[in-house]
């Protein structure tokens, strides 16, 4: 685990000319970076692209780095810019939500023991905007602070905050929506 | 619900707040089956939103990237769609002047730029007072730009990304 100061060292040495170095940051943060790219567009191979786009611009732009930020925070920013503009530019793909469910539903085939309920969160997950989505699956991984999730979608922790418990009520409110019509119709 | 709200019942599910805080909550809980089944329901939600984990991308990740370092970013291009719709208006744009020019269209459209009145002309600049022109001749030069374009459009946007895609798939 290298800290803020060896990894300000290690860009030092990047930017010297040390390309090959690259190599330490992007397997430090690659799992980060393709999670918030899968969590924007779902859809794995589409994740990869963009992730790999997003390490490729920050290499790129790596001298207008200027360490105020976290280069953690830097990079998730560049990955939430280039999966946005990319979910923008192909929003009419078909294949995203259907992804989105397979995924959760195996989920809960392996840790929920087929469990009904985690299908129809699922859908309800799917049915909250994107920006509450997002903010609330972030939380959920308990790998960003909230200043980290505020700083990678350019709003207040307050905001953040009340996005992360909208969406949970919503989820709930779904939940008991279709529970109550399930039960309705037996 | 007993003054208890989805935040105060969200905030107990997330471990924040204080003793007392939670005493009430817990209280509410066991006294309320209002509140007690929203709490079912939030923590449902809660436990599922947990199974939410970090992924891992492809072996070869950083070696493709590595590889790529000094490649312009695959995602600042046109999307595949644009670029189709843009190839197409271009293509469409091409035939529509070549159809006009080879049915004769521009053929009076020829004759003399006049330069005598151009701002341009002074002691220091010397131009012609005329040079000929021929429309039919501009036409084709843009129709040349065009399939230039075109060409270039059908590289970025369309075949370069789907080769990309089936090489990582």
């Amino acid at each position: 685990m290298i800290t803020v100061h060896e990894e300000n060292a290690l860009i030092d040495r990047i930017l010297a000319g040390e390309e090959a170095l690259y190599a330490q940051l992007v397997d430090k943060y690659k799992s980060f970076a393709y999670t918030i790219a899968i969590k924007i567009v779902e859809n794995r191979p589409e994740a990869e692209e963009i992730a790999q786009d997003a390490f490729v611009k920050a290499f790129h732009y790596l001298k207008k780095f200027n360490r105020e930020a976290k280069f953690s925070t830097w990079l998730y920013r560049i990955v939430f810019n280039t999966a946005i503009s990319y979910k923008r530019k192909n929003k009419y793909s078909l294949h995203s939500i259907e992804n989105e469910i397979i995924e959760y539903h195996e989920r809960a085939d392996h840790q929920m023991e087929k469990d009904d309920k985690h299908i129809y969160i699922a859908k309800a997950l799917n049915n909250l905007s994107d920006a509450d989505k997002l903010a609330v699956q972030l939380y959920y991984l308990n790998e960003f602070s909230l200043e980290e999730i505020a700083e990678m979608l350019t709003q207040n922790i307050n905001t953040i905050k009340v996005r992360v418990h909208r969406a949970r009520q919503r989820m709930a409110d779904e939940l008991r929506k279709i529970l109550h019509e399930e039960a309705l119709t037996l | 619900m007993q003054n208890i709200t989805d935040n105060e019942l969200l905030d107990f599910l997330d471990g924040n707040g204080d003793e007392r805080d939670r005493a009430r909550i817990e209280k509410s809980i066991s006294s309320d089956l209002t509140v007690k089944k929203r709490l079912e329901e939030l923590r449902l939600v809660h436990q599922f939103l947990q199974g939410n984990t970090l992924s891992s991308p492809s072996k070869n990740f950083t070696q493709r990237v590595m590889s790529n370092l000094h490649a312009r970013p695959a995602s600042s291009l046109l999307s595949p769609k644009n670029g189709l719709i843009l190839l197409a208006g271009l293509l469409i744009a091409s035939l529509l002047a070549l159809t006009l020019t080879s049915s004769g269209a521009f053929d009076q459209w020829h004759g003399f730029l006049p330069f005598d009145s151009s701002p341009l002309k002074n002691k220091w600049v010397t131009l012609p007072s005329s040079v000929p022109f021929d429309i039919k001749v501009f036409v084709k030069v843009v129709v040349l730009i065009n399939a230039a374009l075109a060409l270039l459009l059908l590289d970025r946007t369309i075949l370069r990304p789907y080769f990309q895609r089936r090489k990582f798939s």
